[in-house]
């Protein structure tokens, strides 16, 4: 059990900075997931943490104390690797149980030990084997044995799901997170698998080129994105960004885009902005007045069972002529819908779930004029969505 | 051949791929016994040629009385061939010395190289340049070695003399001391394969995944455990085919630095097996003698190869 805390953290391979500044505390027994693309420095924050790499500057320290300059041996923390890293000349049971033969226990301590951690995961009739005998899956769990064995201060996971098919996938990350909710140990899990990171994480570290763009619960990043990397980057399929500008005239503050305008708060700053609308926020019909109202042209409709996502081109609002080039959005609508390509629907949108960034892609809180409820529903016909649902499904 | 199309019904012919066979095949039809014979063939005449008809014409040659004079007829003698060749003094210096150079082989050309590829290993980029300055005396003749060598050990105006000097030392004549000169070939010839075989290992090494010793850092390993319980087994593989390799070359390899440097001597100090079987064959032109010498040294190679393969190859780690 531990907390970890990383002081401005910076890492350099050469002119090549890869981790700026970075600054996170982990709480005991917390499940902390790095997410972000592909070299923005999650993995290396993490081997940081190993001690498998050194910081060009910042501190690390583990339950208050600096382990900044300790050697991996002795910081014990227990990791998990993407290519697993099982000893290939080893058995299963010597596999898992190496780290306690380090340690000078007694063999039948060690072979008591190692058969516990074995049954917890399922794979004590796997023993004997060589991991060259073994699926990717029992793999997995001989290298999640072989770090809850030593009953380390915090596991630290590198991707470790992503060698898996989609099926075996969902039931690991399951796993996972109970086994860590049972041993209440601390963990950090690197992944580029939104998905991964909205589904175990107590908190989510969104990184971008080396720094943390947001740190929250599943929830409130996925909610209130502060940016529009954060909004893109969580949520599959991604929020849809209408690129516009926010313009001030004749006295007031409007959102125009090829394909839309919306009315906005009268301080809002001039300039580039995008809007974000996260593609189950696009409701079929006409909705309440106050909704921001649009027309869609249905380009592809991908039936998946439970739900339907729909491409559209929005083309301009409701009522308004078409205009080109029309703008593309996803919407995902519960259920399945009959739609042909070349259907032309109206779509609203709550502007309680509109997001709009500034050029510098930073959110503009308040922007959005948001209507108080009573007012909405005096101007509004509270029946209009159902019905227009209705008529879609 | 023809299938049934599931939807209409229909017979589709099949398009069976063309073959290619060359005329002979097809004149014997692909399903001939001979065939299988017809690919190996080449693999086969040149082995036969270059390998098993000199072995039994040196297995005829060893029973033999001859000089290598074509006009003089061969005498049959049996075994008595291999009776004088053993009995002799030169055979009994030289398998003494052949011992030498093999047991000096292992620690200097078979284990020696490790630790440096290992240092070099984990100097990663930065070990190209030093890599590269090792490997150098593999490219190198060897005849070119031995006669810089002997420029450099010449006792009168060598460059180590001048060395020496300087330390205020007298260099001794190596070569002409019969208990130095031995290890100075063996010290040439280290010298020579060191590079070859650091090369080697280094390939070994490279192909062990670099996450297996940040697990076992994690682990709680430091450099000897990772050393003793990752490294060395992942590399017996490797380890094998070296020695394997360095003690079948070694015996060869020498041959050269022997006959520049020594000729054999100091009073047959540095003849080993294969420069006695020369020196039977070709310098005394007793055919018979150096026959039943290579006929022993073939019995004594494959009695070292069977050893090593039982011994050490149960515990080489092959898969990854």
């Amino acid at each position: 059990m531990a907390t970890i805390a990383f002081n401005n953290i910076c890492k350099s391979f050469g002119e090549n900075q890869v981790v700026r500044d970075f600054n996170l505390t982990i709480e005991d027994g917390e499940f902390v997931v790095l997410v972000g693309p592909s070299g923005c420095g999650k993995t290396t924050s993490l081997r940081m943490l190993a001690g498998l790499e050194a910081p060009t500057s910042g501190r690390i320290a583990l339950n208050g104390i600096d382990i900044t300059d300790v050697p991996s041996k002795a910081r014990e923390l227990a990791m998990v690797f993407q290519s697993y890293a099982l000893y290939p000349h080893m058995s299963v049971a010597d596999n898992i149980g190496f780290a306690l033969s380090l340690q000078k226990r007694p063999a039948q301590a060690i072979r008591a030990e190692v058969l516990a951690a074995a049954k917890r995961l399922e794979i004590d009739h796997l023993l004997a084997r060589k991991p060259r005998e073994l699926s990717g899956g029992q793999r997995q769990r001989v290298a999640v044995a072989r770090a809850i064995v030593r009953q380390p201060q915090a596991f630290l996971f590198d991707e470790p799901l992503s060698n898996l098919d989609a099926k075996l996938r969902h039931s690991a990350r399951v796993e996972i997170r109970k086994l860590q909710q049972q041993l209440g140990t601390t963990a950090l899990y690197v992944t580029h698998d939104q998905i991964e990171a909205m589904t175990m994480a107590d908190r989510i570290v969104v990184m971008e080129g080396g720094c943390i763009r947001q740190v929250g619960t599943p929830m409130e990043l996925y909610m209130h994105p502060n940016s529009v990397f954060v909004a893109s980057f969580l949520g599959a399929p991604p929020t849809n960004c209408i690129a516009g500008e926010v313009v001030h005239a004749a006295g007031s503050v409007q959102f125009c885009s090829d394909s839309l305008n919306l009315a906005l708060h009268p301080e809002t700053p001039r300039g580039p902005a995008t809007l974000g609308i996260r593609p189950e926020s696009l409701q079929p019909g006409e909705g309440m007045a106050a909704h921001l109202q649009l027309q869609g042209a249905v380009r592809f409709v991908e039936a998946l069972g439970a739900e339907t996502l729909v491409d559209l081109s929005i083309a301009g609002q409701s009522g308004a002529p078409l205009q080109a080039p029309p703008t593309e959005l996803t919407a995902r609508l519960p259920g399945h819908h009959c739609l042909a390509s070349g259907d032309i629907l109206p779509f609203h949108v709550a502007k309680q779930d509109l997001r709009l960034f500034g050029s510098d892609g930073n959110v503009l809180a308040d922007a959005i004029r948001v209507p108080d409820q009573a007012a909405e529903e005096r101007m509004g016909d509270g029946g209009g969505l159902q019905r227009a649902v209705a008529a879609f499904v | 051949m023809s299938m049934l199309s599931p939807s209409t019904g229909a017979t589709l012919n099949a398009v069976a791929p063309a073959r290619r066979d060359g005329w002979l095949v097809s004149r014997l039809g692909a399903d001939s016994a001979l065939v299988p014979w017809l690919y190996l063939a080449p693999t086969l005449i040149l082995l036969a040629l270059f390998t098993y008809w000199p072995l039994l014409q040196t297995a005829y040659l060893s029973l033999v009385d001859w000089n290598m004079n074509p006009s003089q007829p061969t005498q049959f003698v049996g075994a008595d061939n291999y009776g004088r060749v053993f009995g002799s003094t030169l055979f009994q210096t030289a398998l003494l010395n052949t011992v030498i150079y093999i047991g000096a082989s292992i620690p200097l050309k078979v284990l020696l190289p490790i630790p440096v590829a290992v240092f070099l290993w984990s100097l990663g980029t930065r070990g190209h340049f030093y890599r590269a300055i090792l490997f150098l005396p593999t490219l190198i003749s060897f005849v070119v070695v031995g006669v810089a060598f002997l420029w450099i050990l010449n006792p009168i105006f060598g460059y180590a003399k001048q060395f020496f000097a300087l330390a205020g030392y007298r260099l001794p004549n190596l070569l002409a001391d019969p208990d130095a000169a031995i290890w100075v070939i063996i010290g040439i010839s280290t010298w020579k394969v060191l590079g070859f075989n650091m090369l080697i290992y280094l390939a070994g090494l490279a192909s062990i995944n670099r996450e297996y010793i940040e697990a076992m850092r994690m682990d709680g390993a430091g450099d000897l455990t990772i050393f003793r319980r990752l490294i060395w087994p992942l590399l017996t593989p490797t380890l094998m085919f070296v020695m394997i390799s360095t003690i079948i070359f070694t015996m060869q390899q020498v041959f050269t630095p022997i006959d520049l440097m020594t000729e054999g001597g100091p009073s047959n100090s540095t003849t080993n097996l294969f420069y006695m079987i020369y020196q039977y064959s070709f310098v005394t032109f007793d055919v018979g003698g150096g026959a039943a010498g290579t006929m022993m040294l073939f019995a004594l190679l494959m009695i070292l190869a069977l050893l090593q393969i039982r011994l050490f190859d149960r515990r080489a780690h092959y898969k990854q």
